[in-house]
């Protein structure tokens, strides 16, 4: 057997610390990624943390906008999908801008919400209400963790991407066997 | 039966740094390995290694080991499909001995 329908594998081969790195696209809408298997391995010289994210955590800061325009969050490297639900934290507004948005124009690095009312937004910015750890290891050098999900898989949120981030500057490896489902 | 039908079992025993070590054979045209699980262990000297798809193919997996480590990974759920009619090799960094055992089966 081939595994279960759909099943692919993953290998990505890293050399430096990563932030929010796509390391499997959105899915279709409507899909989610499934994560049956993982294997995290550091590499040379240092200990690290190493997170699987539900998404990407964007941070964003002085970002001010006027009445009826977009705003544009930019954070390189970081793909949002087109519908994605923004929620907005901000610790200064005027008035409150606290709340839900939905990106509708979107390119590699950077999104847009609508804003109706004046807004500096000087908070944390999730997309699709997740960048959740859904797996993370405390790795000395030369050092793997497995994670075997055959019977309780990781199900990322639909729509949204799995993202890597980590804390070590030196090489480490990240193995992902998945399948994408409704 | 023992096992699975169609399921195959190889251990590759390396001496020194695996360039290329062959853990399956290239399977017949048409035929491609399907590796199940994995297990990699490593000797006296840290280091990482990699299964390859075919001779200096693409890496699909890769890991990193501490000395005299080993690690494992079950994979049936979401198995590594290799191109078809190309061997499972394996190419490391670390310049003492190491050891792969993979069970896989080979499919068309």
């Amino acid at each position: 057997m081939a595994g279960i329908s759909g099943a692919r594998t993953f290998c990505g081969v890293y050399t430096a610390a990563q932030t929010n790195l796509d390391v499997i696209g959105v899915p279709p809408l409507g899909r989610r990624i499934v994560l049956h298997w993982v294997h995290i391995a550091n590499g040379i010289t240092a200990a690290g943390d190493f997170k699987l994210l539900d998404g990407p955590v964007i941070s964003v800061a002085g970002v001010t906008q006027a009445t009826g325009t977009t705003t544009s969050l930019i954070t390189a490297g970081v793909y949002v999908p087109t519908g994605a639900t923004v929620v907005v934290t901000a610790s200064t507004a005027t008035p409150a801008t606290n709340g839900t948005f939905v990106a509708t124009n979107v390119n590699a690095t950077t999104f847009t919400i609508p804003i109706t009312i004046p807004i500096t937004i000087a908070g944390t910015c999730t997309v699709n209400a997740t960048g959740t750890t859904v797996f993370g290891a405390l790795l000395a050098a030369y050092t793997p963790a497995t994670f075997d999900g055959s019977r309780a898989p990781i199900v990322l949120t639909a729509a949204t991407p799995l993202c890597f981030t980590s804390a070590t500057a030196t090489t480490q490896r990240v193995n992902i066997g998945y399948s994408v489902e409704f | 039966m023992a096992g699975v039908a169609g399921t195959f079992t190889a251990c590759l025993v390396n001496a020194g740094t695996p360039t290329n070590a062959v853990v399956v054979a290239a399977p017949a045209a048409g035929t491609y390995i399907v590796v199940q699980w994995v297990h990699v262990s490593n000797g006296a000297v840290a280091g990482e290694i990699k299964l390859l798809d075919g001779s200096g193919g693409t890496t699909m997996f890769s890991t990193y080991l501490a000395i005299n480590s080993p690690t494992f990974v079950d994979m049936r759920r979401a198995p590594i499909v290799l191109t078809a009619a190309t061997g499972l090799y394996c190419t490391g960094t670390t310049s003492t001995t190491s050891r792969v055992t993979v069970g896989y089966s080979l499919e068309r």
